[in-house]
């Protein structure tokens, strides 16, 4: 039976739908950030500190989400913060996916003594804690926003390579990759053009879930004032800045709390429905 | 004698082993023979005789157990059992191709047919992507595809078994390979398709001139099919004739055993008769004939004799101490 174009079956699932809005929405206000946000993030206006959300101050500015402790808007704040997650999720698990996808292709391939290497270095990463890691790397590189993102993908690489390999290693033994060889393909053109193209579905789904444990891993370590500079507005960052005005303010931590689990749950959604999408088996 | 430059493939003495839990199989063991420029050359057996282990062995692809232990390959008179793996992936495709057993799972799933029939001849002749595709559209004509065109644009799962298999066929012949194994072409696919595909072979044959190495157990299809036939069993050639040589005058109780078990239109009285039993799997050292324990003509010596290879009449060799002394 002829399947329904990708557009179409989305349409369909409530789930997917959902996710998508989220996710399309929070990427539309990062990258439109300068536009959306009705203040600069970062001027300060002491007289209105702490103001609630839906306030006029003083001055006559409106505050849809209210104010911090130093009076910056927290709505202008939440929309640029999207920018710091978003760029540090999608890149480190674009990078991530890169070094996963390529040794765990020539791991499953190759096979052998390289194909061990590899997994034990899987196990050694598997065995350290990312956040041990992350404050070792970040100690001695120091913090950043590339730093962050080299941190984050040597710890996401893992799924990768694993579930890569494990495609390699069923797709090698088919008959097309024999044939391949009797036509005279090398290895590196095999695997790129037969093995991975054969073993792809399940990486966009990893990729999709990467996304979303790598903004959570972002805000964690911007909790711990170990990610960006703290000009910067981050989701994390407003986190732990907020948590001590827990008793007095709750909209400062719960605010951008809220924004990073919407967009977890908006991507998990649409990774979900994905990896439904993706996989033959379980179409009906 | 032969010219040497008329010979495509000549294989010395090959020996292939094959590691399994607790030793080595005797997958190919010490087989011989010579294919001529044009000559289809059959190969018959049993499974497990250890007819693909020889053309596995002969495009070097064997699987990650197998190891040739031994003998030469000569293709075109270069020596191919050293050449490095570079030469060989120069080989392959390009000079000696393969036709596998099933084309259901022989093709990439997820290119168009176009990019796969493309593909070697970007590689091997070095075409741009233009030229490479007219070249593939005018290889499916070549192969009896409609529209090829447009077929061109389709995937492999939207061709059936036997198209698929006359694009593989078309792969195999995108560079006119001097020599093309075809290893089991028709197994998978039914009697009026095998006939179409073999045909075809034959057809295409005569318009680039290779030689043919056709493996099957089907000795109908070889007698049909080829110019000289070699019979297999475990490990090793029994018997190699001209196929009208063979099938009129088989002198090894094997090659007999099979020819009788073989139902053939022109007898109808009679029952078929079966070959009992199942053939051995060698590991070890051998001891006598492999056939032995199966053989109708079993004689004592055939426990403990190893019988070696004669030329009977001209080109026709057979392995059975029935003709050791006449020799």
């Amino acid at each position: 039976m002829e399947r329904d174009s990708f557009l179409s079956e989305m349409l369909r699932s409530r789930k997917a739908m959902f996710g998508a809005i989220v996710v399309g929405l929070i990427v539309l206000s990062a990258i439109f950030s300068p536009w959306l946000a009705p203040y600069d993030p970062g001027s300060q206006n002491l007289l209105g500190r702490l103001a609630r959300p839906f306030t006029t101050t003083a001055d006559g500015r409106y505050h849809l989400f209210g104010t911090d402790q130093l009076g910056r808007d927290i709505f202008s704040r939440l929309i640029y913060g999207a920018r710091v997650s978003l760029l540090v999720g999608s890149v480190a698990s674009l990078i991530a996916g890169t070094i996963g996808v390529s040794l765990g292709l020539i791991a499953g391939y190759i096979g052998g003594r390289i194909d061990s290497a590899i997994m034990r270095l899987c196990d050694v990463q598997l065995a350290l804690p990312y956040i041990l890691i992350a404050i070792s790397v970040l100690a001695v590189l120091g913090s950043g926003l590339i730093n962050i993102i080299i941190v984050l993908s040597l710890t996401q690489w893992v799924t990768y390579a694993r579930v890569v390999r494990s495609g390699a290693l069923s797709v090698k033994e088919k008959e097309f990759v024999l044939a391949a060889k009797a036509l005279g393909f090398g290895p590196v053109k095999i695997m790129w053009r037969y093995v991975l193209p054969n073993v792809f579905a399940p990486v966009i789904v990893i990729a999709t879930f990467s996304v979303a444990q790598t903004i959570v891993a972002e805000s964690a370590l911007s909790f711990l004032g170990l990610s960006v500079p703290p000009s910067v507005p981050s989701w994390g960052g407003m986190l732990a800045d907020g948590r001590t005005y827990l008793v007095v303010a709750w909209w400062l931590a719960t605010l951008p709390g809220l924004a990073i689990t919407l967009t977890v749950i908006g991507v998990n959604l649409f990774g979900d429905w994905l990896r439904d999408y993706l996989d033959p088996k379980l179409q009906l | 004698m032969v010219e040497a430059n008329d010979v495509t493939l000549e294989v010395e003495d090959l020996h292939t082993r094959i590691g399994v839990k607790g030793g080595e199989v005797r997958g190919v063991d010490g087989v011989s023979f010579v294919i001529r420029a044009r000559e289809v050359f059959g190969i018959a057996g049993e499974s497990g005789s250890g007819k693909s282990m020889t053309a596995f062995s002969i495009m070097r692809l064997l699987p990650l157990q197998g190891r040739i232990a031994g003998g030469r390959v000569r293709f075109k008179g270069e020596d191919i059992t050293g050449a490095s793996d570079q030469r060989m992936q120069d080989l392959r495709g390009d000079r000696i191709a393969m036709i596998f057993q099933d084309p259901m799972t022989s093709l990439n799933p997820v290119f168009t047919i176009g990019d796969q029939l493309s593909e070697p001849l970007r590689q091997h002749a070095g075409l741009n992507e233009a030229q490479a595709r007219e070249k593939a559209i005018e290889l499916l004509t070549r192969v009896g595809i409609n529209d090829p065109a447009k077929r061109c644009n389709s995937y492999p799962h939207e061709f059936s078994g036997g198209m698929r298999q006359r694009v593989m066929i078309a792969m195999a012949l995108a560079c006119s390979p001097d020599l093309l194994i075809a290893d089991e072409p028709t197994t998978a696919l039914d009697v009026t398709i095998e006939k179409q595909i073999l045909s075809l072979i034959e057809e295409l044959r005569a318009g680039i001139g290779a030689a043919i190495l056709l493996i099957t157990h089907n000795l109908a299809l070889l007698a049909e099919h080829c110019d000289r036939i070699a019979v297999m069993y475990a490990g090793q050639i029994v018997e190699t004739a001209s196929t009208d040589e063979l099938l009129s005058n088989p002198l090894h109780p094997y090659t007999k055993a099979l020819l009788g078990s073989m139902p053939r239109a022109h007898i109808s009285k009679g029952r078929l008769k079966p070959i009992t039993g199942l053939p051995p799997v060698i590991t070890g050292e051998r001891k006598g004939c492999a056939f032995a324990p199966r053989c109708p003509a079993k004689m004592a010596s055939c426990e403990t004799v190893e019988p070696a290879i004669r030329e009977i009449n001209a080109g026709h060799e057979v392995r059975c101490l029935l003709f050791e002394d006449r020799a």
